[in-house]
């Protein structure tokens, strides 16, 4: 049998966005390096402008129904892609915006800081639309290869140094990881295509090999057990790039972790289920207890975005078409609520120069809209109706309830209350605690762009959620047939 | 479907074999006929086949663990590059002959990299680094001849060995060509990730490795 490439105009068509982005990549270190006086505000404007462009196509898709599939179902664009590559041109829209002022501080290769994110991007979007276990890996390790640059771009910084190294061992071992697992499932199914591999019958290599890929993944969105890495390279990352690391990756697996585990394993469904149960309490319970005991800003933020990723796989132990839309409508919410305190903190530590949540003492006193703008996303985050993330949470939860998960329930609840605590610890140095320095805080335009958006889009959600949900709704179609209540899980789990 | 598919199946159907566990079915022809893997190595086929195979894979764990293990990074250094001269001598033994080939061009080449890296950076003392060079070198040496031996032995009489399961076309074109035809076709899109990457590390390492750039400015 020979091959033949047949990519026709058409073809070609559905993979615009991603050749979009690219020649605007070209397009911009080739600026970078030819014009002298180009700036890099002026850059990262140009760079924006692309991402705007990409979303404006990727609408047009969304809006006229543009689907298919390539190169033998490696890269496949259906509303599912469509949703998340949205989903991380926004994140990554807004993070360069609130990445200008700091990277005025950066001593050196301004312009390639954007490329780097514009980049992983690129990598991201590529995973949103892998349709088999080759092109999970290969685009897994291309978003990841920017982020490692990205991490340790503070060369002078040590901090950001051993942040960068720590990142990219255990990313590298991640890697490993996959690459095992995927061998083991090829060689068990002889075939890489996640709708191929749902017509084979299980085996204990196959298992095993979904297992390891499951661990890398799980790398990537910092479940526990797999979240060693977070903490550290959070704090030691510039502020922006811990930003884009918190939510953007964390998007781009869980949707290949969506495509793999209902596509391609829709019936090992009793199985998985449980594995996602467990992970789900786990990550939610460790990373709200652990979150108490932060000192630092950013730390605090890594173990609530771990407690975060909890919430989000009860969206996928409950394994049904429900679930899948609870955990696109959360990812939304959490994006603006997450983006947006991290703008508040990139904000605040450009002037003060430290994360301690010590130095939030007073902030009210020295800038009222940087407060208050914190304490709508740190509600939002612990899910205080009438925001986002109540509505988010509530999506979730009823996603359990139906599939009679009732211990998930439970553990979901009591987290509610534990972060409500670290959240209001918070809330309350700001406002209540006297500032230390009252000396006003001035925020700069981009920055304040991206807590206007961050804020426009939590009270949007939450107060009216509809034309989103019907959004994530139409973006799961594919998934209206996986199967119904699972006897094992109602079993065990059926309190 | 390509000769080149099929022996990525075997190809990986051996490492998994290798890493201890008994491959139940391997999709040997890539054409959706399972055939039992260890069939393939049955002495009705070949005892030989058996034989080179356990070798490489018994040489392929231990390597593997001695790079971890050792204390001594050269030696860390060196039991990689025997480990890679294994896994090649693994292509070799599926016909993979171009893999084979160009995983000891790549790997051999990195790791002699890698090597220079570990004795001029880490700064091994001088005796660590040279004490009982002999038997490394002997042992080295009869690895190698080993390898040379298997490997001059396949050149002759490769359908000994190992009969093909299917004979196609790609066969008589070598899969050279043939590695190269599905790399441009069948699998153009992660080859086309694979060159966005390199670009990537490539800026990246300017980033991160550019000198002159941490000291104050005059």
């Amino acid at each position: 049998m020979t091959f033949d490439l047949a990519l026709t105009g058409s073809d070609l068509l559905l993979l615009l966005p991603e050749i979009l982005l690219t020649l605007w990549l070209c397009l911009m270190v080739c600026l970078d390096f030819s014009m002298r006086k180009i700036t890099h505000q002026n850059l990262a404007y140009l760079g924006i402008g692309g991402v705007l462009a990409t979303l404006v196509v990727l609408i047009w898709f969304d809006l006229t129904g543009i689907t298919g599939t390539l190169f033998k179902n490696m890269f496949v664009l259906d509303r599912l892609a469509i949703f998340f590559k949205i989903f991380i041109l926004l994140a990554t829209a807004l993070v360069m915006c609130s990445s200008i002022d700091s990277v005025r501080t950066f001593r050196f290769f301004k312009g390639e800081y954007y490329f780097l994110v514009l980049m992983s991007t690129l990598g991201m979007m590529f995973m949103a639309s892998a349709g088999d276990l080759l092109s999970v890996f290969v685009t897994v390790e291309f978003s990841t290869f920017g982020f490692y640059v990205l991490v340790a771009y503070l060369r002078d910084d040590l901090r950001s140094s051993e942040a960068g190294l720590k990142f990219f061992i255990l990313g590298v071992f991640a890697a490993g990881l996959l690459a095992y697992g995927i061998s083991l499932v090829y060689g068990e199914t002889g075939t890489l295509i996640f709708s191929d591999i749902a017509g084979t019958s299980g085996s204990y290599g196959m298992t095993i090999g979904f297992l390891l890929i499951f661990a890398a993944l799980g790398f990537k969105i910092g479940a526990v057990p797999f979240h060693s890495w977070i903490p550290d390279t959070y704090q030691g990352a510039p502020t922006p790039v811990t930003a884009f690391l918190s939510i953007a990756p964390k998007g781009a697996a869980i949707a290949i972790l969506i495509r793999m585990f209902y596509v391609a394993l829709a019936s090992f469904k009793p199985m998985w289920v449980l594995l996602f149960i467990a992970g789900s309490i786990l990550s939610m319970t460790y990373g709200n207890i652990v979150a108490i005991a932060q000192k630092n800003i950013k730390r605090l933020l890594a173990y609530s975005g771990i407690a975060q990723i909890g919430n989000v796989l009860i969206g996928l132990a409950a394994g049904t078409k429900q679930g899948s839309d609870a955990i696109l409508f959360y990812l939304l919410t959490y994006l603006f609520a997450n983006l947006g305190a991290f703008a508040v903190v990139i904000g605040v530590s450009h002037i003060i120069k430290s994360d301690e949540i010590e130095d939030y003492s007073g902030l009210n006193r020295r800038s009222p809209f940087l407060a208050a703008s914190m304490l709508l996303f740190l509600l939002s985050l612990a899910g205080v109706p009438p925001l986002a993330g109540f509505i988010g949470k509530l999506y979730l939860f009823v996603a359990a309830i139906d599939q009679e998960l009732y211990t998930l329930l439970i553990f979901g609840l009591i987290n509610i209350i534990i972060s409500m605590y670290y959240y209001l610890i918070v809330v309350k140095k700001m406002y209540i605690n006297e500032p230390l320095d009252p000396s006003p805080l001035t925020v700069s335009i981009p920055l304040k762009t991206v807590v206007y958006v961050g804020i426009a889009g939590t009270l949007l959600l939450g107060i009216y959620p509809k034309p989103f949900i019907d959004w994530a709704v139409s973006a799961t179609l594919m998934f209206s047939n996986i199967a119904g209540p699972t006897a094992a899980a109602g079993s065990i789990f059926g309190g | 479907m390509s000769y080149t598919k099929r022996q990525r199946g075997v190809a990986l159907n051996g490492l998994w074999g290798s890493a201890g566990g008994f491959a139940s079915k391997a999709d040997v022809h890539g054409d959706g006929n399972y055939l039992d893997a260890l069939e393939w190595l049955t002495p009705n086929r070949s005892i030989m086949a058996q034989l080179v195979f356990c070798y490489f894979a018994s040489v392929i764990v231990i390597t593997a663990a001695l790079v971890v293990a050792s204390r001594n990074p050269v030696y860390s250094a060196l039991s990689l590059l025997v480990m890679f001269f294994h896994v090649a001598g693994l292509y070799v033994t599926l016909h993979a002959e171009f893999l084979a080939a160009i995983h000891i061009i790549v790997y051999a080449g990195a790791i002699l990299v890698l090597y220079l890296f570990v004795v001029m950076l880490l700064n091994v003392k001088r005796e660590e680094r040279f004490h009982r060079q002999a038997t490394v070198a002997v042992l080295l040496g009869l690895v190698l001849l080993g390898e040379a031996f298997v490997l001059s032995l396949q050149k002759g009489t490769q359908h000994v060995f190992f009969t093909p399961a299917v004979q196609s076309d790609t066969m008589v074109a070598g899969n050279t060509e043939s590695i190269g035809e599905v790399l441009y076709s069948a699998y153009l899109f992660p080859f086309e990730i694979a060159s966005l990457i390199l670009l990537v590390a490539m800026i990246g390492a300017v980033i991160l490795s550019k000198k002159g750039l941490l000291e104050p400015k005059s």
